[in-house]
């Protein structure tokens, strides 16, 4: 299991990224074995396990409590989905649903400072009368960090808006072999470019006038040309075969 | 440390706006030279001047990447105006060392042109060090992914100047211009070396988003877009060895690719994604 100690995003003063952080836990058994920073470029390395920074998004710690004061729901909720209203604002929202306690919220987060119905700092909570969205909204109210409201007889209290981060693990053993991969393609592509395969087929006719020679060239011509020259004129001066240069184009 | 990127950054435009003038009086010498004699001996002391400048210009935006970099504190490889620089400095270097090699002034001239439009596009640029995303913070990565991609740019205009050079010969040869077979063996020499590079930049582009976002291959515009352009360079490099394809073919070949590497520079502005940094 990962546990999200805190989660820091840094920007720059023109509202690029700067920076992704993320503080994690990793428990086996309820122990933590592992913790670490996640950057991105930097994923967290465990038992060949690596996990990565995929996204994150706002979440909110919610309490919720029936009329009898009986605790009906306790924990983060992500709101990892997002819509876009009649206006074009993008909000963020998660769903919670307890159909045992018959409690189905949405709740939708603010667009940000000059939202007209979602204010900064709070977030709005639906409550609906089944599992969304095929069922009705049967009230609903904005709510400030820390600072509860009560609807249909529900106490909310979203004790903390925080956030979520999702990570991505991969197992990948051939990591090692993709290295090696990579590394004898370059090598390969070097040696095809600059150490091509040459071979020079000669063959000697025996013929009564003297035997005649040929030659045939795999790869570039002309790299082995004086050699090939030289050699023929070399047998020619032992006056045993008479060199003729019959070129024929390999048939590659 | 402002004031000295920018002496080196206007200086280096400035030389390379000398290098388009230098090289415009260059070819009108090469032809009067070709039109008198025949043979290609004109131009022989502005050759010198121009393969010096480009030097000068070499030694400014390998001055300009280094102050940046002890600036910033990472290679200035972000943003359209770093990388921008990045690839006339690869176009640069790479003319130098073509020069060097082929002796072919009117292709390293000319690619130098390229590397003019470049800063020209870079003035345009905001100077202001890129602020780094997440993902961008990883200095060893950022700084080999995108130097292999400014050389193997730079290697690739050099072919691409090389078969435009070779296209503009196809009905008759000019005494002026290189031989069509050097412009071809530039060309081909120009993609054995830009190719190897550009297939190292997808690969240490993948293992970084290994890194970052934990999958190789995001299908993100510039990766598809690199790709493309990797698999033009594939289909080039098939069709002359394999085929045999050479001269008016493989140039043609090599001037689409080359779209493709526009294509894949200036693909952040025609897309979003995990490239659209700038």
């Amino acid at each position: 299991m990962v546990r999200l100690v805190s989660f820091e995003d840094e920007y720059y003063p023109s509202g690029a990224p700067k920076d992704y952080r993320a503080q994690v836990e990793l428990l086996v058994g309820g122990q933590v074995v592992q913790e670490g920073l996640i950057r991105v470029n930097y994923p967290l390395n465990y038992n060949g396990l690596k996990i990565y920074q995929f996204s994150f998004g706002p979440a909110v710690n919610l309490l919720a409590t029936g009329a009898d004061g009986q605790e009906l729901f306790r924990g983060p909720v992500a709101l990892s989905n997002s819509f876009r209203d009649e206006q074009g604002i993008v909000r963020s929202y998660g769903i919670l649903e307890h159909p045992e306690n018959n409690l189905f919220v949405v709740i939708v987060g603010s667009a940000g400072p000059g939202d007209p119905s979602v204010p900064a700092g709070q977030v709005s909570i639906q409550l609906y009368d089944g599992p969304f969205p095929d069922s009705q909204q049967i009230g609903f109210s904005n709510a400030a960090a820390g600072a509860a409201v009560e609807i249909q007889g529900v106490k909310f209290n979203p004790e903390a808006l925080t956030q979520f981060s999702v990570f991505q693990l991969r197992e990948d053993p051939g990591l090692g072999m993709i290295w090696v991969a990579f590394a004898l393609f370059m090598i390969g592509l070097g040696m095809v470019f600059y150490f091509p395969h040459r071979q020079v087929i000669v063959a000697v006719h025996p013929d009564i006038k003297g035997s005649r020679v040929s030659y045939s060239f795999l790869g570039k011509k002309g790299q082995a040309a004086e050699e090939i020259q030289a050699f023929g004129q070399a047998i020619g001066a032992t006056g045993q075969i008479q060199p003729k240069t019959i070129e024929r184009k390999s048939k590659r | 440390m402002n004031a000295m990127q920018a002496i080196f950054f206007w200086g280096s435009l400035v030389a390379l706006g000398f290098i388009a003038i230098i090289l415009i009086a260059y070819i009108f010498s090469l032809q009067s030279g070709a039109r008198a004699k025949g043979a290609q001996t004109g131009g022989g002391s502005l050759q010198q001047i121009l393969f010096g400048m480009m030097v000068v210009v070499f030694v400014l935006l390998t001055g300009f990447i280094t102050l940046r970099w002890i600036d910033t504190g990472q290679g200035p490889f972000s943003g359209m105006y770093e990388f921008a620089i990045a690839f006339s400095w690869g176009i640069i270097g790479l003319g130098v060392l073509y020069w060097l090699r082929y002796r072919v002034m009117l292709v390293s001239g000319a690619a130098a042109l390229i590397a003019l439009a470049l800063m020209i596009f870079a003035a345009f640029q905001s100077s202001q060090a890129a602020e780094l995303v997440p993902a961008l913070q990883q200095s060893f990565l950022l700084s080999t992914h995108v130097a292999a991609a400014a050389l193997s740019y730079g290697a690739f205009t050099i072919g691409f100047i090389a078969s435009i050079l070779f296209l503009m010969q196809r009905k008759t040869v000019k005494s002026w211009m290189p031989s069509p077979d050097k412009l071809d063996r530039i060309s081909y020499n120009s993609v054995i070396v830009g190719f190897p590079l550009l297939t190292l930049v997808i690969i240490l582009g993948a293992i970084w988003a290994e890194e970052a976002w934990g999958r190789y291959w995001s299908w993100d515009p510039k990766e598809t877009a690199a790709l493309v352009t990797w698999l033009f360079y594939v289909g080039y490099l098939h069709t002359r060895v394999v085929k045999g394809w050479a001269g008016t073919r493989s140039a043609v070949l090599v001037v689409i690719a080359f779209i493709a590497v526009v294509f894949t520079f200036f693909g952040n502005y025609f897309f979003e994604g995990l490239h659209a940094y700038t």
